[in-house]
Order: structure tokens, then sequence, then C-alpha cells
């Protein structure tokens, strides 16, 4: 019995000894130990950090099946003519609860439209169009050395103007919410209504759809 | 000195009992996973969840022979056990020429399930000829059916397609 005490009593002291602060604290009483290293995810599938919000998964979703509709559309992928296409943000509106940057879809949906369309559609970049301007001023304009153009005019062939579009992309980014009050627990309905309008006559010649609904009891912020 | 002698005899009858279960039964039920198949299987649906389709090889193996499963094991569902099913697949084109696959599943719970898809086109020598498809939401009801439908951005000639289905997360 005695002995038992002995070695109950040896452990408790020996256990206490080990209880010192880890090195990191010791010099300077800040813990400085390393946190939770960062970890590169899946942009197709839903993260560790996952709200009710638009997120990754859902942009790389929607624009790829609009990509793949798009270029299944006669009108827009089947001309003898390509037709030239503006795509960007300026008329895709986020009417939504939802903080998103448009032109993350935008961006995406144009480029990778580009890649894959392989000459069977043209983009104009309108959102480029005063750089363009301001580079056309430069090789036309008479501000330089005995009233000559500043710059050159390069290796392209001169056009009297810039390209006009054929077909511009609009859409809208909407939400439904619901909130229990109760249990905190909150739902989104996201509709994402795509269309590709006729830049003369107004006429819409392709639309798409993307709609989810995601429910959670949401602690997450998007900024 | 009497203390010893009682420990020393514990130990020795449970060594014996120990050994006595060391028999050595000839047939042993084995249940092991469905090895992978190598390659990919062109034009086809794969189920990559364990968590939808689970397909078992094994039963009873005596002296390395398999002589199962039986009958009731395979009735009872040992061997294989599914959430859903692929009902049908097809492939046509668009009429702008791309390559247009879908695929039928069905949910043979009786709950709600998410599942997705994604697709990889390969043109006639089998390379790959697109980034592999984004993961695609399809709902499927209880009981029910869902289609998981995509188009490919290519119109090659003899293009050929592997479609991978899993659990939505």
């Amino acid at each position: 019995m005695k002995i038992s005490a002995g070695i109950i009593l040896l452990t408790l002291v020996s256990l206490i000894g080990c209880a010192t602060p880890p090195p990191y604290t010791q010099q300077t009483g800040v813990d400085s130990s390393p946190g939770r290293p960062t970890v590169y995810e899946d942009v197709n599938t839903p993260g560790r950090v996952a709200g009710i919000g638009l997120e990754s998964q859902d942009v790389a979703s929607m624009t790829d099946k609009m990509m793949g509709d798009m270029l299944a559309t006669p009108i827009l992928a089947n001309r003898n003519v390509p037709p030239r296409v503006i795509i960007d943000s300026e008329y895709f509106r986020n009417e939504s609860s939802s903080r998103i940057n448009k032109n993350i879809i935008t961006d995406r949906l144009r480029v990778n439209l580009n890649r894959a369309s392989n000459g069977r559609m043209l983009f104009v970049g309108r959102h480029y169009a005063d750089m363009v301007e301001k580079e056309r001023s430069l090789k036309r304009g008479a501000d330089g050395a005995d009233g000559a153009p500043v710059v050159d005019r390069g290796t392209i062939k001169a056009s009297r103007s810039t390209l006009g579009g054929d077909f511009r992309l609009g859409g809208r980014i909407t939400t439904l919410d619901a909130v229990n009050t109760e249990s905190g627990q909150a739902s989104r309905t996201h509709q994402i209504i795509y269309e590709m309008v006729d830049l003369e006559s107004g006429l819409i010649v392709w639309s798409g759809i993307y709609d989810f609904k995601k429910s959670a009891r949401d602690n997450i912020i998007y900024r | 000195m009497i203390g010893m002698m009682k420990t020393g005899f514990t130990v020795i009858i449970a060594g014996l009992f120990m050994a006595g279960c060391a028999t050595t039964d000839p047939c042993v039920n084995i249940l092991q996973e469905k090895p992978l198949e190598p390659g990919i299987k062109m034009n086809s649906v794969n189920i990559i969840d364990t968590s939808l389709y689970y397909e078992m090889v094994g039963g009873t193996y005596c002296d390395g022979v398999r002589v199962a499963p039986t009958t009731e094991e395979v009735n009872s569902g040992v061997v294989t056990r599914y959430k859903i099913s692929v009902q049908e697949t097809q492939s046509d084109r668009t009429n702008t020429g791309t390559m247009q696959v879908w695929t039928i599943l069905r949910n043979h719970t009786n709950f709600p399930l998410q599942v997705e898809g994604r697709t990889q086109f390969f043109d006639s020598h089998k390379t790959p000829v697109e980034e592999m498809t984004a993961w695609q939401r399809v709902q499927l009801p209880p009981k029910s059916i869902g289609t998981y439908k995509v188009q490919s951005t290519r119109r090659d000639e003899g293009m050929s397609f592997y479609i991978e289905i899993r659990e939505g997360r």
C-alpha cells in the first residue's frame, strides 16, 4: 500500500514537471505557435468555409453549363460568318442578397468560351474600349514631333473604326431568402439568368438559367 | 510464494485457453472490395463514390479457392449494394456538331439524394481533348430518376466520353 502511494506521488510530480510552457511562449510571453497551414482546395468542390451564398463551385458549374449550351446554339456557334460577341458584367446585374463580384462569372465565361469556341465566335473587348481608343489616338494624332503621331502604326492593318458587336450578354442574379428565427437556420435560393441579345434588333437569341437552393445555420461572411 | 504460484497457474491456464482458439478453419468467409479495373472504359458511367455503389467480390474461400457467394449471399445484398443505378446512357450531336451526352440515374432509396457528375471527352485516339467539365449537381427524388446532361465544346469526329458520378457534397 505504501509503495503504491509512493508511485502515484512520483507520477504526479513527474507530470507537473512536464507542464512547463512550450518554448515559443517562454521568451516573449506571446503565443507564436504556428497556426493552421494554408491549404489549396478544388474550386469545383465546396471548401471548408461554405455558407448559403454563391461560391466557387457554383461559378465553375454554371459557367461550364452555359458555355456548353451556347456552343450548341446554331445562331451563336454555327454561322458562316462568326458573330462578334460582347461578354462583360456591364449588363449583368446583381439584384441578390449575395455579395459577389460579377466579373468572376462573366470573365470566366468569356475566357473559357473564347478558348473553346476556336473561332466559331469572336469576342469584342468592350471593357478595354478606352485602352484601344487611347492607342488609336496616339497612332493617328498629331501630338508628336513636327505634328507627327506619337507612335507609329504598328504591324496590324489600320481600320477606320473598331469592331461593333452583334450580340451582348445580359443577365441577372436574384435571390429568395428565408430565415428561421428560432433555430437561426437560413436558406437562400439563387436564380441566375443569362441572355444573349441581338444588338441591332434587341431580340434575345439565347437564354440560360441556373438555380440552386442552399440552407445552413449561416455564420459565413462573404467579402 | 503462494501468490507467485497463483499467478503462474493463471498464466498457464490463459495460455492453454488461447492456444485452444488457434485452430485453423479451412473455409474462411472473406468480403473484399472489387479490384479496380485498369484503364478507362470509354462511353461509360463510373460511380466513383462507394457510398452510392459498393460492389464486393467475396464469399467463402476454402484453401484459397473461392466457393461462394451463395445464392443467399447474393439475394441478401452482401455482394452488391447500391443507392443509385445507371438506367441509360446515350450520346448524340447538337445542331452545331458538338457532342451531347446524358445519363439517366435512378434513386433506389426512400430519401432524396444529390449526386454530381462530370465528364471527360476524348478524341478518336482516346486523347483527352478538353478539360474535365465542372461537377454538375443532379437532384434525385426518392425512388425516382434524374438526368445528368452535358455538352462538349468541340465537334471532332469519333469523340468518346467518360462520366464520373459522386455523391453531392
